[in-house]
């Protein structure tokens, strides 16, 4: 262990939120789970229906009070629809995080957008459902939890950037860009193999250039097998007994395997796997050294020893609520819901 | 503009995850120096040649390592031998951070650790990022993106209504959500150093990172004993809120109506003469309506999308306040006019491909978007530079590491 192990990592950092969004809020949530002071201001609703769930994962414990008696903080996260708080911030020399849909630059800086809007505009709903059915998207706010995650780490960098000089920083994060960053990354994969990056159901657009690369039905749900190499697939017909169809495919590159023969090859493993379940599937995948898992429903999520073993979960309001996803040694973190100033640490047993 | 320039970043890594933190902190300025050995060369230099691929490997050509290694620079060092893990502590003992990515285990393997990293420099921050983090009974097991959002719950949450799970396996969230969060932590880890002097090891895994978005249906079944059901395109509290084929071949546009004034404006917008009578339903002002004959609203709505331009409808709705947008397609985002104006894309030559573009960090900084600083490093290119100007060697030193393959 580390000497000088006191304090936060954000201890001593000073944030005032304003806003009602997800991004906002969750980027407020982050910085003061690490130890910034945040202080909330104004509505904490984003004037959607009440959502207590929301509400308890997104809350932080701090205090509302009115900008005007407070000193300038070092960051102020906003959404935007206050320039006058934006102004005063700047003034003082501080940053101001603007976390909006589109951007505070940009011609569409004033479309409105709920996280549907970001995730099609983003590039990320058209990677997912079925070909031939209309596109889907990810519940629950996905995009701007994402853009609070980048909200918080630029407001840190800004502040560490500053650190004495080029003060006045004015971080503009639209959610739209950050999920556009996301998609038109992988886009890079299937752009240099020739595949369509599309929709393709339960697997990767041409399974990625290399089978499996999906996600497969099985006796009792559904499992995720992952080969990225020629000997992963060799595994993996080991693993189904090494079976006579084996090598009718035998013969075949890849990634031709991959982009044109996944259909006939399903035909051949969901047989298999429809004899066995999850848990089965995923045992034999570590017996074999093979990326396999269990999808797994989010009550199942609850019981994962793994998680367990590292006290991811902490009790709040008498419900286990999802912690900072890491452990840290020199620097206990205070566990949310717990009084201010006292720490803990999130060091699994 | 961001200036962490003052920061020396070591990164030991292979993949997304942690490269991507790595081109971010570049982005910002950090000075960031890949650690790469061909004894255990990263997966994105390692790849399979796509069709006709005029060149011997996939080394210096992916166009995937590029988006995740862009403005680093890139050594060579065998930690195989000795003398290659003395060389790295040195380098340790010069840097601020190191994030690596490698499997739990493969440090101990090479007779390293945390704690001799500590030894060296005791002000270090480190990010160990992995699937299931560095302590636990699946440490050691194999993951991909996929497998980490599987496990956490997100593949099971998206499918069509009431139907079985589709998935966002296509996607690969895990891996970028990973690299964010761990530019988060790398950045508190120092801050905290600049205040107290002190470093930290933050252990950071990627299942529970996707997990973490997931408070809300984990919170739902804790309350209600509930799993969340698939709904499609459906939200609780907003009625439409869906995904409408207009003109085109598989083109989209997204709407979703959220309070009662979209939703007159969205009515007074798409009635027709035919279906007054059917928009100007006065019970469909309450969301609680729409939402029970969502799909009357959904039919009559995609008949008067269908026969128009997405970015048509969503500039339509959009001027009557209304959240609407296209679907866009990967493909089509380097040229569409929201992410040209937004510098989403930054070209740069690379020695091999010509100009590539290069996804940069997603953020304006004073309405500038940070630099990308060039595309991926060719394998040990400035080995030979960091050496010198980091530890002091050149020359004959320099040569005997090399002869002695210490340096590849």
């Amino acid at each position: 262990m580390r000497a000088e192990e006191s304090g936060n990592l954000l201890s001593g950092l000073t944030v005032a939120e304003w806003g009602r969004g997800t991004g906002v809020r969750y980027c407020g949530k982050l910085l003061a789970s690490l130890g910034a002071g945040v202080v909330r201001l104004g509505p904490g609703d984003d004037g959607r229906q009440a959502n207590s769930h929301r509400d308890v994962l997104l809350q932080h414990g701090a205090p509302k009070e009115s900008f005007g008696g407070a000193r300038a903080t070092d960051v102020l996260v906003t959404d935007g629809t206050r320039p006058d708080l934006e102004e005063q911030q700047l003034a003082e020399g501080s940053v101001v995080v603007a976390l909006t849909p589109f951007g505070r630059e940009g011609a569409r800086r004033t479309w409105v957008a709920s996280d549907l809007q970001v995730q099609a505009m983003g590039g990320l709903c058209a990677l997912i459902g079925e070909p031939d059915r209309h596109p889907l998207y990810i519940p629950y706010d996905f995009a701007q939890l994402q853009q609070g995650i980048h909200g918080a780490s630029a407001a840190v960098a800004a502040v560490l950037s500053n650190a004495g000089h080029t003060p006045r920083q004015i971080i503009d994060i639209a959610a739209t860009d950050v999920i556009a960053s996301y998609c038109r990354m992988y886009s890079m994969l299937y752009r240099q193999y020739g595949i369509r990056p599309h929709r393709a159901g339960r697997r990767a657009p041409g399974s990625g250039g290399r089978y499996p690369f999906g996600i497969f039905p099985c006796r009792d749900g559904y499992v995720v097998l992952i080969g990225r190499y020629k000997d992963d697939w060799n595994r993996y017909l080991e693993m189904m007994g090494s079976p006579a169809w084996g090598a009718e495919f035998s013969t075949i590159d890849e990634f031709e395997l991959a982009t044109h023969y996944a259909d006939q090859v399903d035909a051949h493993v969901i047989p298999w796997l429809m004899q066995h379940t999850r848990d089965e599937i995923a045992g034999l995948g570590r017996r074999y050294n093979l990326p396999v898992a269990p999808v797994r429903t989010v009550d199942e999520v609850l019981m994962d020893e793994q998680l367990a073993f590292r006290g991811f979960f902490h009790i709040e309001q008498g419900l286990k609520v999802p912690g900072l996803p890491a452990t840290f040694r020199g620097s206990p973190v205070r566990v949310p819901g717990e009084p201010q100033g006292a720490t803990a640490d999130a060091e699994g047993p | 503009m961001l200036d962490l320039s003052r920061f020396r970043v070591l990164e030991l890594s292979t993949g997304i995850s942690t490269p991507l933190c790595g081109t971010a902190l570049a982005n910002l300025g950090a000075d960031v120096i890949k650690v790469e050995s061909s004894h255990k060369p990263d997966l994105n230099r390692a790849r399979a040649a796509p069709p006709n691929w005029p060149y011997a490997d996939m080394t210096e050509g992916f166009l995937q390592f590029h988006e995740v290694n862009a403005g680093k620079k890139s050594i060579r060092l065998n930690l195989k031998q000795a003398r290659g893990r003395d060389l790295l502590l040195r380098l340790v003992a010069k840097c601020d951070l190191l994030i690596q990515n490698f499997a739990p285990g493969w440090l101990d393997r090479l007779g390293l650790s945390a704690d001799h990293f500590f030894e060296v420099n005791p002000a270090l921050v480190m990010v160990f990022l992995s699937a299931y983090g560095q302590e636990g009974p699946l440490r050691a097991q194999r993951a991909y993106a996929p497998i980490m959002s599987a496990l956490s719950g997100l593949e099971g949450i998206v499918g069509y209504e009431d139907e079985e799970p589709v998935g966002v396996l296509a996607t690969a969230l895990g891996d970028p959500n990973g690299s964010y969060f761990s530019l988060l932590l790398a950045l508190a880890g120092l801050y905290r150093r600049e205040r107290t002097g002190a470093g930290t090891l933050i252990d950071l895994s990627c299942v529970e990172a996707v997990t973490t978005l997931l408070g809300e249906p984990i919170l739902a079944w804790q309350a209600t004993g509930e799993r969340p059901r698939l709904g499609g395109m459906h939200c609780a509290d907003a009625a439409p809120h869906g995904l409408y084929a207009t003109r085109g071949d598989d083109r989209w546009v997204a709407i979703a109506v959220e309070n009662t004034d979209q939703w007159r404006a969205l009515a007074a917008l798409v009635q027709s003469r035919a279906s007054a009578a059917f928009w100007a339903d006065p019970s469909f002002e309450d969301v609680r309506v729409r939402l029970g004959r969502q799909r009357e609203i959904d039919g009559a709505l995609a008949r008067w999308t269908g026969t128009r331009d997405a970015e048509e409808v969503a500039e339509a709705l959009q001027a009557r306040g209304i959240p609407a947008a296209p679907v866009l397609g990967a493909l089509d985002l380097d040229h569409h006019r929201h992410f040209v104006e937004r510098g989403l894309v930054h070209w740069v030559n690379h020695q091999l491909l010509g100009t590539i573009g290069v996804t940069g960090t997603p953020w304006l900084v004073n309405g500038e978007a940070p630099p990308v600083r060039g595309a991926g490093p060719s394998l040990g290119h400035d080995t030979e530079a960091v050496f010198r100007d980091v530890l002091g060697i050149d020359g004959e030193e320099m040569e005997a590491l090399r002869l002695g393959g210490v340096v590849e």
